[in-house]
């Protein structure tokens, strides 16, 4: 996606959101909210969030159903916890990295953690695109932390197919092999 | 649909309830902002099953309402919770 | 057939809502608790909302309630971030007994 087609998909979501409100399809509607978006665009600029990102349908289709797959197998952990007796639950914070990763594509992946099964985003740190991540249960030692990185990381390979800048795609292991910052040595 | 309505409208009640119990708790302000949120989306539910129940939209624009107005109070609560402390 | 769908949607809606209710007074620190309130109750409030647009005569109405749902779905994650980041920055976290904690290393949580 572009600069342009950016703006313009913002536009159009703005007119649908008008129209929405409205609650009926008229030409006086569809009007009044192309003029309010293109106002409001022109007004408050929003900067494109960095590089321009890519989105690929299927990858992006897949990523929703998945999505919305995690969302209710979550529910149903979160529900089971609720309900069923109490454990005792290992619960902790975890780093995870995505290089060339935009301020977009940041949010759209700690959106997904937050509704899939376990994981919370806690903390963001958009200078070095890394994600806290609280988990309620990170399993046994450093075995368990390693899984859940990993498979966090699987997620986040995942949004960067969907919709990831061309620099995040070609990166060579898109999240590299061992995402932990105190491993790479990096300040 | 009547006594559909019976069980959804006292589920919620009951859920509020049990929302109350920790913002009353708490211990801490994130525990209670947590819990406002929560509140916020219960009271939501309840309009739009309140909707559904008369068919009629009238309070449909105060529920678009009250959904953005709560997140906008999370917001600031929580930015003002993170420089304060709680 | 309507009825019956709408009748679905919002019953399990509801047990959903009450099921983060239930774990917001049952988990024992403040993350644990936010995973409650926002899985269940992002998913509970889009099955009611969903439910309710079903139900609705006009197409305009049906919408409007789409659109609270959608804005639930951008808004909640948003705000339990934001919670988070005030919990765990504010010390409430603290006593919440992590196992391991990799923003320790990064951002000191007042004692």
């Amino acid at each position: 996606m572009t600069r342009r087609s950016g703006t313009a998909v913002l536009v159009a979501w703005l007119t649908l959101v008008w129209v929405g409100l409205w609650g009926s399809v008229t030409a006086a509607n569809v009007l009044g909210g192309l003029a309010v978006a293109l106002v409001l665009v022109r007004v408050l600029r929003p900067s494109p969030a960095g590089a321009p990102a890519v989105v690929s349908p299927p990858a992006l289709l897949r990523f929703v159903l998945r999505f919305l797959v995690d969302l209710v197998v979550s529910s149903l952990q979160v529900a089971r916890l609720a309900v069923g007796r109490r454990v005792e639950l290992r619960s902790g914070i975890v780093s995870v990295q995505v290089p060339g990763a935009s301020d977009t594509l940041l949010t759209v992946l700690a959106d997904a953690i937050t509704l899939t099964p376990g994981t919370l985003t806690v903390e963001v740190d958009a200078s070095t695109a890394t994600l806290y991540v609280h988990a309620l249960d990170v399993g046994e030692g450093p075995e368990g932390v390693q899984r859940l990185r990993a498979s966090l990381r699987e997620q986040a390979r995942a949004v960067v197919r969907a919709m990831g800048t061309a620099e995040a795609r070609s990166h060579p292991t898109p999240l590299g092999r061992t995402g932990d910052r105190r491993r790479e040595g990096q300040p | 649909m009547t006594a559909v309505f019976a069980v959804c409208f006292a589920g919620l009640a009951v859920a509020a309830l049990l929302v109350l119990v920790r913002l009353l708790l708490g211990p801490s302000v994130p525990d209670r902002i947590v819990s406002l949120d929560t509140l916020l989306q219960v009271v939501v539910a309840g309009v739009a099953i309140a909707a559904a129940r008369t068919r009629s939209g009238e309070f449909l624009a105060v529920l678009l309402a009250v959904s953005l107005l709560g997140f906008l109070g999370t917001v600031v609560v929580a930015r003002f919770v993170e420089r304060r402390g709680a | 057939m309507r009825d019956v769908l709408s009748a679905v949607l919002m019953l399990t809606g509801v047990a959903l809502a009450l099921v983060a209710a239930l774990g917001l007074v049952r988990f024992p620190d403040v993350f644990s608790r936010m995973h409650a309130a926002t899985k269940p109750s992002t998913l509970g409030l889009l099955l009611i909302t969903v439910g309710a647009a079903v139900r609705m005569r006009e197409g305009g109405d049906a919408v409007a309630l789409l659109l609270v749902a959608a804005f639930q779905f951008v808004t909640g994650p948003v705000a339990a971030h934001m919670i988070g980041r005030a919990a765990y920055r504010s010390g409430a976290g603290a006593q919440a007994g992590l196992v391991v904690d990799e923003l320790a290393d990064v951002s000191a949580p007042p004692a």
